[in-house]
């Protein structure tokens, strides 16, 4: 019977990582974007976007990521083209192998009963953070599965030292597919072995290959270690560089130990606040693109069994598993906590599988604490369904309509009203979000041969030490830039941009022409286009005595 | 002999505590009646924690009756009878997507009631509640996640952190009446709950509750260092 329940648990699991992948959210994130483009250059090219042949890190958006993700996100793209759900997919499916292993890993823990296992394969099914994060195109959910993958790989090694060697292949891999698991790896692995020295004391040979192995798996990346590729994400996130310090609020003098009491506080603070009940039980993430509405990462209800887990925990604290769960609890938030985004979950998400262990733990102590199994099978079912329904309205529903603009759904809508205007220039301006370099080149499709020849030379050069936002993208008739005021509106063309980079006094001034308009999910108007009228320009600007040398064309 | 001296240490450590911070010192200045209701509380708690007996405990329990019958009747927090002019947007907004999306389902008048009438309540409880169980809040004036519209104040020096945690430990693991302990966790979650979050004294219900963390915290420290 628990099998069949087991397996009912993993078809929701899987159901809620696939269902209208390609529609929800709506649209994909510039990050998503960025990653699905470079896939679909890999693909068409061999180089990314901007004429990189197979980087060890991908520039993007004033940034560098982390490369196994877009790699394997070539695979999904050749067989279903440059698609939303190609970004997505290989994310879905680390999130769909995760709660295999977590069945598996599950089992390795004896203290707990068949109950809890079931219940901790649920939790992580339904847990709004996992739902989240197993939908999004994001690397963390690949290298959150890979690194959990590893632990279980190293609960195994525990009785099996062999083992050790694809844990530590295992753990490398993850530490080149996503920031935060490389600081947890190097953080956790010298602790776990540590904690069974005994062990691994009279298994040597076996450790030492797999270290080996872990050390080559770092060669591609070390080989970065003096460019901006290797530590710009660090140095843009963290709070240990003077900004941050100057800007503090506690009047502090710039003496080593003032500077080590703020960083202090500051490492404390955002450490708690990953424990705190407000951000992991009802506040959503504080930025919406990571965030679902009105629900945060885990559901309200779980505060209490999360508190009973942790009490588990800690009475069992001497089973070599448990132990394991709990250097994970310690350590897993800490490279979350060195950053200076309070409370950023993404950066969590191996952390936030220990808690939904826990909390699952914690729910089954209660469930063998009430005798009579009909209400203990009546309250599980229950909090289930009030957990789904609010899932589903907070994620299938609101998020659509509330968060459109997070994933450029405007600017797929754009694409496809622009396909009858091929013959125009068209100007997109990028004012208020450099996500538009990305957006129109995914959504469009368009050709990446095309993107990688008008790249700047500075780029091509100096690919890992170049950490600006793109300025400029000009492919066939489309122009992704800042629209320009003098000479856009003397030639004649499209400008699109939102209410405010086109207002309708400037709209009036210019002569510029309705077109279109495009609204976002939540009906609110997003994009407008305008056609410009350089003639009627031209000859209002010769009546006032202005001239501008485009006007030659028209006299 | 022993027993009386332990308890006289807990007490002393304990009334350290309470006077020690930002946030008795806060409550004084606004209501010196109300801040001296608060350390009896504290006391109170920490002897009945030290040595339970039914009598004191009943004491105990009426005096934190009454305490959180003032503290509600000052502080109460309006939205949980209202809906505000934001809120009843935001829900007017959402009622036409969940219309669209969910139809009968949505648009019958059990849902609906429940959620223009219990929803935003029910949300703004649930809002005070958590927002009153974030250790950040007594630690770090909320840091880094500070609330909007909220004037964020010290309560206790953030080094009292550490005995804090290590209190919260040491009663999760060894403490033979931790169920003291949840029960006041629970009970002054609930009546936080009430309490509007502009509210000048914070959630201080938890004043006496954090109070004996950070003095069984420091107990223990003293021991481990003794050893």
């Amino acid at each position: 019977m628990k099998k069949i329940i087991l397996f009912l648990v993993l078809i929701i699991g899987i159901f809620l990582r696939l269902y209208k992948l390609d529609l929800i959210p709506p649209g994909v994130n510039p990050d998503e974007a960025s990653t699905g483009y470079n896939a679909y250059s890999l693909l068409k090219t061999g180089k990314d976007r901007y004429g990189e042949e197979f980087p060890i890190a991908f520039r993007s958006l004033g940034t560098y990521i982390l490369p196994l993700y877009t790699y394997l996100t070539v695979i999904p793209t050749a067989f279903f083209g440059p698609t939303i759900f190609s970004v997505r997919f290989i994310s879905a499916f680390s999130s769909i192998l995760l709660l295999f292993v977590t069945t598996l890993l599950s089992f390795e823990i004896k203290k707990i009963t068949v109950t809890t296992r079931v219940l901790i394969v649920l939790f992580l099914s339904i847990s709004p953070w996992a739902v989240n994060f197993g939908r999004g195109g994001h690397e963390i959910s690949l290298s959150s599965t890979l690194f959990i993958t590893s632990i279980f790989l190293f609960i195994k090694s525990v009785s099996n030292p062999k083992w050790i060697i694809p844990t530590l292949l295992l753990a490398g891999i993850s530490a080149s597919t996503y920031y935060t698991e490389r600081y947890l790896i190097l953080i956790t692995l010298p602790l776990l072995i540590w904690m069974f020295k005994d062990h691994f004391i009279h298994h040597k040979k076996y450790l030492l290959i797999g270290l080996a192995i872990f050390v080559i798996s770092q060669l591609p990346q070390l080989t970065l270690i003096k460019s901006d590729a290797f530590s710009r994400r660090i140095e843009q996130v963290n709070y240990l560089n003077d900004q941050p310090f100057n800007n503090n609020l506690l009047n502090l003098n710039n003496s080593a130990l003032d500077r080590a009491i703020f960083i202090l506080g500051e490492f404390t603070s955002h450490y708690l606040e990953y424990f705190s009940p407000r951000s992991l039980f009802f506040d959503p993430d504080p930025q919406n693109a990571r965030s679902i509405p009105d629900i945060s990462v885990f559901y309200s209800w779980m505060v209490i069994p999360f508190f009973f887990g942790i009490k588990f925990l800690l009475q069992n604290r001497s089973d070599p598993k448990i132990k394991i769960l709990i250097l994970l609890l310690i350590v897993g938030t800490i490279p979350a906590a060195l950053t200076k985004d309070p409370f950023y979950s993404l950066r969590g998400l191996s952390f936030l599988w220990v808690l939904t262990a826990v909390i699952a733990v914690g729910t089954g102590y209660l469930i063998n604490s009430i005798t009579i199994k009909l209400i203990s099978i009546g309250l599980i079912i229950l909090l289930v369904v009030i957990s789904c329904v609010s899932l589903y309205n907070s994620y299938f529903i609101l998020l659509k309509h509330e968060r459109s603009d997070n994933y450029g759904y405007e600017y797929g809508e754009l694409i496809n009203r622009l396909k009858s205007y091929y013959d125009k220039k068209v100007v997109i301006d990028d004012g208020r979000t450099p996500g538009v370099h990305v957006w129109i080149p995914f959504y469009g499709k368009l050709d990446p041969r095309k993107f990688q020849l008008q790249i700047d030379d500075q780029i091509r050069n100096n690919y890992y030490n170049n950490i600006d936002l793109d300025k400029e993208t000009k492919i066939d008739n489309l122009e992704i830039r800042s629209i320009n005021w003098i000479n856009d509106i003397y030639e004649d063309g499209i400008l699109v941009g939102d209410p405010l980079a086109i207002s309708i006094e400037q709209a009036k001034e210019h002569k510029l022409d309705f077109l279109f308009e495009i609204k976002g999910l939540n009906g609110q108007i997003k994009l407008i286009a305008y056609t410009t009228n350089p003639k009627v320009k031209c000859e209002e600007g010769l009546r006032k005595g202005l001239y501008n040398p485009k006007c030659l064309d028209f006299k | 002999m022993n027993n009386f001296l332990h308890h006289k240490k807990i007490i002393l450590i304990s009334l350290t505590v309470a006077f020690a911070n930002f946030w008795i010192w806060r409550v004084i200045k606004e209501e010196l009646l109300f801040g001296l209701m608060t350390i009896l509380l504290s006391v109170l708690l920490i002897l009945i924690d030290a040595k339970f007996d039914k009598k004191g405990f009943l004491i105990f329990s009426s005096f934190l009756l009454f305490v959180s019958y003032q503290l509600i009747t000052q502080g109460f927090d309006e939205n949980l009878k209202l809906v505000s002019a934001e809120d009843l947007r935001k829900l007017e907004g959402r009622h036409g997507y969940f219309a669209d999306s969910l139809g009968i389902l949505f648009q019958n008048k059990y849902t609906l009631r429940s959620y223009k009438d219990f929803y935003p309540h029910l949300n703004s409880y649930q809002e005070n509640i958590f927002n009153s169980l974030s250790p950040n809040l007594y630690f770090f004036s909320n840091h880094p996640r500070e609330r909007e519209r909220v004037e964020e104040f010290a309560k206790y020096p953030s080094i009292l952190v550490i005995p804090f945690l290590l209190g919260l430990i040491y009663i999760f693991v060894f403490h033979s009446s931790k169920y003291l302990i949840v029960g006041y966790l629970i009970f002054a979650s609930l009546v936080s709950g009430f309490i509007k979050q502009t509210f000048p004294f914070g959630p201080i219900l938890f004043f006496p509750l954090i109070n004996l963390l950070i003095t069984r915290g420091i107990l223990l420290l003293a021991s481990i260092f003794k050893k």
